[in-house]
Parts: C-alpha cells; sequence; structure tokens
C-alpha cells in the first residue's frame, strides 16, 4: 500500500498532541490521516471507517487507549489492526501491561519523525511476514 | 528532539489547551482540599500534568518537563494510596501549579521558560520519597538546595525505570506469548536500570545558580499575549456555509428578477416573486448574522474556572474562610467580552472576598456561620448575559458612602445628601473613591472600581449593586450578547437622524410645555413621582433649537436618569456600527446606515452626558420659564 493511501488515526485528548502526532506522520509522507479525542469516539470511528493504522494515546478519559486496544482485539473485524501506543509512560508495568493486549509497538513521548518512521517501518514488515 | 521547538503556531495551541487545563486541575485541586481521598479526581490531577508533560516534552520545554512529571510522581502516590496528603504538601503542589503558570506564562511572552524554583523541586522530591516537609524552612537557602541524599537516590532510583526500548520493541512485537513477553520485557528492563542518568544530576548542570526567588515570579504577569486564535464546534461553523450558500442562491433570483424588471416585465408575479426573495433574504441574512455571531460564543466557565483557585489563596493570605460558588458556566459570550470581562471580575471577586467577607471571628460574632460565601454565576435574561457576584458579608451602607464621598471631596454635603440610597452604593464607582485605608495587598492594585465601571461600560454593558447591611453585597453586570450588532433607538432632531443605544431606553414619554419647570436654573420634568432633569439633544451636540421637542426619551445613565428631549423618532433597529477613522467627535460612538442609505451618528450617551449642559431652560421651553 503506498503513503498517501494508508489511513491512520490518531486518538489523543489533547489536540496539541494529536497535531503534533499529525504533522510527523506528513513529515514521513502519511497525508490519510483522521483523529478520535478518546478511546470511545476512536472505536466508532474504526468501525464505521477502513483504517489501516491505529497511533493511540494511553491515558484519556472515557475509554483509555489501553482499553481501545483491548476493544480491537475482541472485535473479529478489527483484531488485526495494527495499533502503536504512544505514552509519556516509561513503566514497566505499562508495557508488559500492552505487550499482553498485544499492542503493535510502544512509543514514548517525546519522539521524533525518525523514531516514528522506525517503529512504523517495523511493525508494517511484521504485517507483510504474517500477511 | 528538536522538531517542535521553533514552532510558534504549536506553541500557542500548547499554552491555549495546556492552560486550560491547568485551570482545571487549579478547580480540582481546590476541590481536593474538601475531599482528600477522592480517587477521580487525583487520577484527573494526575492525567492533567502527564498530559502538560507530554506536550511539553515535545516542544523541548525540559523545565516543565521536569516539574510536571515530579508532581505527576507524587499524585501517582497519592493515587496508590501510598502517601497522605496533608495541607504542607498541599502548598507544595499549589506553589507547583503556580510554577507551572509562570513557564506557561515565560513561554508566552518570550518563547522560554526559565527553571522551576529548585526549592520546589526539592520539596516535591522529598515528598515522594515520603519525607516530612519542613515547609518553615524553604526560605532559607540551605534548606532550599541540594536535595538530601535519600531523596536524590529515590529519584535515581524511579528514572532507573526507563527502558531499552529497542530492546523491549523486540520483545514486544517478536514473542507472540504474552507471558513470555512480560518476563522478557522484565528482564530488559533490569539490565537497562543502571545506564540510565540521573535526572537530578541533569537538571543541577543545566541550570547553574537557578536559585529561584518565588517573590519575584509574578513580575511577569504583564507579558502575557492575547490570544486571537478560536476553536469552533464544526457544527456551527457548517451552519454558516450552509446560509451562505442559501444567501448565494437567493441572490441569483433577485439577479434574475432585475433584468426582468429591466426588461419592462413588471406584472404582478414578478413583483410578488421580488417580494418574496426580498423577505427570504431579509431572514437569511438575520439567521447569517446569528450564526456567525454564535461562531463567536465562547462559555463564560472558560474564565470562571480561574477563579476558585485564587479565591482560596486570598482567602489564605487573608486569614479568612470562603468558598467561591460557580454556576451558569455554560452561558455563552462573544470571545472579546469574556477576555474582556476578565480584570473587572478579578477585581469584583477580590473586593467580595477583601471588603465584603468578614474575618471569622467577626462572622461568629455577628451569628453568621464562620465560612464566608462569594457566588459567580451567569445566565441569559432576554437578549442580555447577567453576570452576578454576591457575597454573603458585611454589606455597604449608603450613609458611610456618602460621608466617605464628602470627606474625600468628591461631592459636597449637598449634592451627597440629594443621593437615594441606590445612587449612594453607586459612589464606589466614583474615580478617586477607593480610600487609603482600603488599600490593602489584595485589592488595593491601582485599579479601582471605576475602572472596573468603565470596562464594562466599553462593552455596552451595565452595573448595578445591591447591598444590604449586614447581610451581603450583590452586583450584578449586564452585558449585550454581542458587540458586533446594537440595538439602537433612532431619534430626530430636526431632520437628522441619531441612534441612542436601545440598553440605555427606559420609556418614550410626550413632553408638554407646561410639564417643563425649571428648577435651580436647571430643566425638570415630572414623571411618575419622580424629578427628572431634561436634557435636550439639540443641546448636548450643541445645535440651535429652532423648535420645543416634543418627545422625550426616559434613559438610565449610570448614576441617574435623564429625560433627553427629541424632536421625533424613527423606530429601532439593529446596527453594525463603523468607527469613524480620522474624526474623533465627542459623543459620537461611530456611524451606521440607514435602511434609505443615509448615515446615522451613534450617540455614545455617557460620554455626552459627562459633558457640561448647555441648556437654558428659558431659552429651551419659553413657557415653562
Amino acid at each position: 500500500m503506498s503513503k498517501e493511501n494508508m489511513k491512520f488515526l490518531v486518538v489523543d485528548d489533547f489536540s496539541t498532541m494529536r497535531r503534533i502526532v499529525r504533522n510527523l506522520l506528513k513529515e514521513l509522507g502519511f497525508t490519510n490521516i483522521e483523529e478520535a479525542e478518546d478511546g470511545a469516539v476512536a472505536l466508532a470511528k474504526l468501525k464505521s471507517g477502513s483504517f489501516d493504522f491505529v497511533i493511540s494515546d494511553w491515558n484519556m478519559p472515557n475509554m483509555t487507549g489501553i482499553e481501545l486496544l483491548r476493544a480491537i482485539r475482541g472485535d473479529a473485524a478489527l483484531s488485526s489492526l495494527p495499533v502503536l501506543m504512544i505514552t509519556a509512560e516509561a513503566k514497566k508495568e505499562n508495557i508488559i501491561e500492552a505487550a499482553q493486549a498485544k499492542a503493535s509497538g510502544y512509543i514514548v513521548k517525546p519522539f521524533t519523525a525518525a523514531v516514528l518512521d522506525e517503529k512504523l517501518s517495523k511493525i508494517l514488515k511484521t504485517m507483510e511476514k504474517v500477511g | 528532539m528538536s522538531d517542535f521547538s521553533g514552532d510558534q503556531e504549536l506553541l500557542k495551541e500548547f499554552l491555549t489547551e495546556a492552560g486550560e487545563l491547568l485551570a482545571d486541575v487549579d478547580n480540582k485541586l481546590v476541590e481536593l482540599e474538601r475531599r482528600q481521598d477522592d480517587p477521580a479526581l487525583l487520577n484527573h490531577i494526575f492525567r492533567g500534568f502527564h498530559t502538560i508533560k507530554g506536550g511539553a516534552g515535545f516542544l523541548c520545554v525540559q523545565p516543565l518537563v521536569d516539574l510536571c512529571h515530579l508532581t505527576e510522581n507524587l499524585f501517582d502516590l497519592l493515587r496508590n494510596g501510598s502517601l497522605k496528603l496533608d495541607p504542607a504538601l498541599m502548598d507544595v503542589i499549589m506553589s507547583a501549579t503556580g510554577s507551572v503558570r509562570d513557564m506557561f506564562d515565560g513561554l508566552a511572552a518570550s518563547g522560554h521558560s526559565g527553571p522551576a524554583d529548585p526549592a520546589l523541586l526539592a520539596d516535591l522530591e522529598r515528598a515522594i520519597s515520603g519525607e516530612p516537609l519542613a515547609r518553615a524552612a524553604v526560605a532559607t537557602p540551605a534548606a532550599a538546595t541540594p536535595p538530601s541524599a535519600p531523596a536524590a537516590a529515590m529519584a535515581a532510583g524511579k528514572e532507573g525505570e526507563a527502558v531499552d526500548w529497542p530492546a523491549l520493541y523486540g520483545a514486544l512485537t517478536g514473542v507472540p506469548a504474552p507471558a513470555a513477553v512480560a518476563q522478557a520485557a522484565g528482564a530488559t528492563v533490569a539490565e537497562a536500570a543502571p545506564a540510565a542518568p540521573s535526572p537530578l544530576g541533569r537538571r543541577d548542570t543545566d541550570q547553574p545558580g537557578a536559585r529561584g526567588e518565588r517573590s519575584g515570579r509574578r513580575d511577569n504577569d504583564k507579558l502575557v499575549v492575547k490570544d486571537n486564535t478560536i476553536r469552533i464546534d464544526t457544527a456551527r461553523l457548517d451552519q454558516v456555509l450552509n446560509l451562505s450558500g442559501e444567501i448565494g442562491l437567493t441572490k441569483n433570483r433577485l439577479t434574475c428578477l432585475r433584468t426582468e424588471i429591466m426588461q419592462g416585465k413588471t406584472s404582478t408575479e414578478v413583483f410578488r416573486a421580488l417580494d418574496e426573495a426580498v423577505s427570504q433574504l431579509d431572514l437569511l441574512v438575520g439567521d447569517l448574522q446569528n450564526a456567525v455571531m454564535k461562531t463567536r460564543m465562547q462559555p463564560v466557565g472558560r474564565l470562571f474556572q480561574k477563579y476558585p483557585r485564587m479565591a482560596r489563596d486570598l482567602a489564605r493570605q487573608l486569614g479568612k474562610d470562603l468558598d467561591l460558588e460557580l454556576s451558569g458556566e455554560e452561558t455563552e459570550l462573544d470571545k472579546t467580552m469574556v477576555e474582556e470581562l476578565n480584570d473587572p471580575l478579578v477585581h469584583l471577586v477580590r473586593n467580595a472576598a477583601d471588603h465584603g467577607i468578614e474575618s471569622p471571628e467577626d462572622r461568629r460574632a455577628a451569628g453568621k456561620p464562620e465560612k464566608g460565601t462569594v457566588r459567580l454565576s451567569a445566565r441569559q435574561a432576554g437578549d442580555h448575559i447577567v453576570i452576578e457576584i454576591s457575597d454573603d458579608g458585611r454589606g455597604m451602607r449608603p450613609d458611610v458612602l456618602r460621608r466617605k464621598a464628602v470627606e474625600k471631596g468628591l461631592l459636597d454635603i449637598e449634592a451627597a445628601s440629594a443621593l437615594d440610597d441606590r445612587q449612594a452604593l453607586h459612589l464606589i464607582f466614583m474615580p478617586g473613591f477607593s480610600t487609603k485605608e482600603e488599600v490593602s495587598s489584595v485589592s488595593g492594585r491601582g485599579v479601582g472600581m471605576d475602572v472596573v465601571k468603565s470596562n464594562i461600560q466599553k462593552l455596552n454593558g451595565r452595573i448595578e449593586i445591591a447591598s444590604e447591611p449586614g447581610s451581603g453585597t450583590r452586583i450584578s453586570i449586564a452585558l449585550p450578547l454581542t458587540l458586533a450588532i446594537l440595538p439602537v433607538l433612532v431619534v430626530r432632531v430636526g431632520d437628522q437622524p441619531f441612534a441612542v443605544p436601545l440598553s440605555m431606553v427606559r420609556e418614550i414619554i410626550p413632553i408638554r410645555a407646561n410639564e417643563v419647570q425649571a428648577v435651580s436654573g436647571r430643566a425638570t420634568m415630572v414623571v411618575r413621582d419622580e424629578v427628572l432633569p431634561v436634557r435636550s439633544l439639540s443641546g448636548l451636540i450643541g445645535w440651535p433649537q429652532p423648535m420645543q421637542p416634543r418627545y422625550g426619551v426616559l434613559l438610565q445613565a449610570s448614576l441617574s436618569s435623564l429625560v433627553l428631549a427629541v424632536d421625533g423618532f424613527i423606530g429601532r433597529d439593529d446596527v453594525v456600527i463603523k468607527p469613524l477613522d480620522q474624526i474623533k467627535p465627542k459623543g459620537v460612538a461611530g456611524a451606521t446606515l440607514a435602511g434609505d442609505g443615509s448615515v446615522v451618528l451613534v450617540l455614545d450617551m455617557e460620554a455626552l452626558l459627562s459633558e457640561p449642559g448647555h441648556d437654558d431652560p428659558a431659552t429651551m421651553f419659553a413657557q415653562a420659564a
């Protein structure tokens, strides 16, 4: 799939952060980006649209990132969607929790476009191998 | 990691959003003082700091990241119960939010933020490590730096949990079995730990000699830049778009009809169609004006949310016990007004806390609960927004105010005693009324109630006071919904129309010459037992008065009512004021276009009435004299 076609959903309750992630993705050549302000909104969008990649914050009101991740993995139609978790937390328990919930990747704020690119391409490569 | 450090727009957006978040955190902190163990509150505050830290990291504001990180850690311990909140800790947390706000201000002013007060950071670290806080010692430099060894060790231990990400990434994606992943992750974490840098070491080298002084913190208050962006619900924007489309269609219809008429088709159908199209345009333009106005509307809660924290700090400073209760935060006001209201409201809340609410001892002696209450409310009443600040404090006594005004030389005894109680209360709005003994560190900031009043008037608003000695004062501010459109009454002097703001008009009455009486050289008139001065508009603007005015507009000016004598009326209208560019005639707020295309001057009545009168009742009302 070409970069322009790949459809991203960026989930964060802090709009500045959504904009930052969006800018970073644009820098990497990804232009098809939608946003959601919490897990619940994100899930509704995911169910109604054909997204290819989810980048989600962890700490959000209504529905946290990890709850969103679990909901995605528990939904037959969405379960194979790659989900990259973003958080400011570098805590061991969190990473383990994310791994157990089958996050595709985990990235700690703040990060650069290069770091994001590296994570994305690793995830996409793994997907190609599997699928 | 400097992708965004110079991005001005992003910084602005961050400051707006993070500023709101911080105000919210501040309010939750005031609540937390009452409900210390509420897990939802603790979690909410934790998340606030966490989010600010995340954004600050991208913007490379390291001092802000460090401060938020420590505070966040502290709240993590509070929410999982391993640390208990106490008043000393609360003070540390409060100064942490204060310091975050100062950094925001610094960022807004210069794009940089100074380092946090090392004493504050040390306090936070001490609290996190569970050591007792010695608040009394904080002010002395010896206690401020460096942080004690156990605290440093503890903080280093925290940071030690930082992880070798690429290694962990491999563990995450490479190993499918969750249990195995957990183990692998755990192992990597342990290995990576010793290599992590100490946050304390980094801070100490980055910011040498950063021994900030808390007292100097407020100095950069005035540098805050005004935020001129606005966030709009897309539904509202869509409505504007939709309406402008509809107007476009109607315009096409009108163009078509014009062609037909110019071609000589003047049948009844054509005129009916023209009538329909114009009526439709009328409706649509009205709707569009409303819709555009709505895009500028902001909930007044954005403003209100800053005040509980302010009231709390004030109360502590003054040794008083008070609650600030908010209501009607969802009421919407024009963005400009929300901003312009801040200073007046800050002043009024301060006043209520400082002058209104008594000390706990006095309150007890007066048989009141020790805790005073200040209420701040907003609501829509018709086409106005009413904001009220009320307190259950000592109230104001009109006789005391009269006496003070005389003592200050603002009024002579005769004039003072002529004021009724309501007018006497309004004396506090006179320039120079704030007395020396009233000036405290809290209220005496060089801005008096006269500035509050003129600010409100600039917004075409009105301010009213009601006070009951012993039981409290209520100040209400009535504001128009928007500044863009002004409802006016169009009156006539000779053939010239003038617009008077409708908000001042109480009623319209006929003037019969024999009702006008000269009282001590001034024209007056009795309207329902009230003796009111009569001023002719022609006299106010310095025009000759060839004929006797036939109508009076009963105006409610700030201090008093009066009858404005005019020759006639044209009607009421909603106008858009255009400022006059080069010339600034006194008493003229601007100009607008009437329906027939003629220019109508919009009068600034307060300015006009502040002129000493030119009226001579003998010539104005020949029969009356």
